[in-house]
């Protein structure tokens, strides 16, 4: 028997993932919140 | 009491649903069910909307050759297929193959429809009177789950799946037709899980996308599931003025899968003798519930995810967007043709 190689087979089920539909997250860590003042502070001065 | 906005029906939150059990909005125990392990709250649910609509006349066999279903030397002979719906009238459409019928909602021994919903539905499946639906040698099993208004709860819906879990090896039911739905996603959703237990067992499970389209992420529960075979209608926009739930999923899951006509098909009213036209994806469902009979009839060993794959490989693209459209429309012709494919999954 042939294997088939379709990107719809998955593990759980045959369906195809909407690559354009991105999911996000709505927070930010210490890190972004500094770069994010950085960047204020750039934009606020120039 | 909670009100939510609805898709194939209006939802409201009406009782809970606690673990393996489904309580009423007074707290008491309605029933017990294994087939579903999360703790939600209880949705009513009702039957997709139908529209009737006197411009365009389409009837079950316009529809039949719309998805290329002419000659096809197989009625879907010894195939069950279960209805979540309505009820339905013993009118001689369906001859001796309503096998069984359970009433969820008032426990009634006698077959029968208040709605008249659930007879329209089979008889687009297995209808074998005037008008041939898609599988007219198939066996019908009916679960009433909704009342004389089409509506329901979730619990109800539920129970009636947890019924076909039980018994599908004495009715061999190999399909599961559910033209009802709900349009309030939930996480954790337990009709979306019910069902997938049921595809689990080897049972194809079809549902309708819903009518709350266009709007993207307008796709009925449990259409949302990733498993299961989703429904929209082909031709819903130009002649009904209606649209079908379209994709993604809020998992970024393309849906629906697969088209078939939804706009003013005829089947079966109550009475004997007497059809009339419907519209809705409840119309488009039971076209691919038959078609699947068909294909289940000539190759009884596939899989759901078999019979989901071959339908992806037989549909007909229309050239509408993937979140419209799925994989295309059905072609029955083509599916019944093929070679059969056993998908090995993969991760």
């Amino acid at each position: 028997m042939s294997e088939i190689r379709d990107r719809s087979i998955h593990e759980d089920g045959i369906y195809d993932i909407d690559k354009s539909c991105r999911m996000g997250i709505f927070a930010m860590d210490a890190e972004d919140r500094v770069m994010f003042a950085l960047m204020a502070l750039f934009l606020i001065v120039k | 009491m909670h009100r939510l906005n609805y898709s194939l029906t209006s939802v409201r939150m009406m009782d809970v649903i606690l673990k393996r059990s489904a309580k009423t909005a007074e707290g008491r125990i309605k029933y017990r069910l294994d087939i579903i392990d999360s703790v939600v709250a209880d949705r009513q649910t009702a039957a997709g909307a139908s529209y009737d609509n006197p411009m365009v006349y389409t009837q079950i066999n316009n529809a039949k050759k719309a998805v290329r279903c002419v000659d096809i030397p197989y009625g879907g002979k010894g195939v069950g297929i279960a209805f979540l719906d309505t009820g339905i009238c013993r009118i001689p459409d369906f001859g001796n193959r309503i096998v069984c019928f359970r009433d969820l909602l008032n426990g009634k021994k006698g077959v029968y429809d208040d709605n008249g919903h659930g007879t329209h539905v089979s008889g687009i499946a297995s209808g074998g009177g005037y008008y041939k639906g898609m599988a007219p040698q198939s066996d019908i099993i009916m679960l009433k789950v909704l009342n004389s208004s089409g509506q329901g709860n979730a619990s109800d819906v539920i129970a009636g799946i947890q019924w076909i879990a039980n018994n599908y090896k004495k009715y061999n039911i190999r399909i599961v037709n559910m033209s009802i739905g709900t349009s309030s996603p939930v996480n954790n959703d337990p009709l979306v899980e019910a069902v997938e237990k049921l595809w689990d067992m080897g049972i194809v499970v079809v549902t309708a996308a819903g009518n709350n389209g266009p709007s993207p992420g307008s796709i009925s529960s449990p259409g949302t599931s990733r498993k299961v075979i989703t429904v929209a209608s082909s031709d819903d926009e130009k002649d009904s003025g209606i649209f079908s739930g379209r994709g993604p999923t809020r998992e970024c899951i393309v849906k629906p899968d697969i088209l078939a006509p939804g706009s003013n098909i005829t089947s079966c009213r109550r009475t004997a003798g007497t059809y009339r036209r419907l519209s809705g994806t409840s119309m488009s469902a039971p076209i691919i519930s038959g078609a699947i009979a068909l294909l289940l009839e000539k190759e009884p060993k596939l899989s759901p995810d078999d019979v989901k794959y071959m339908l992806k490989l037989s549909s007909d693209t229309l050239n509408m967007p993937k979140n419209r459209q799925g994989w295309g429309m059905l072609n029955v012709e083509k599916l019944i043709n093929m070679e059969a494919v056993y998908v090995r999954n993969k991760g």
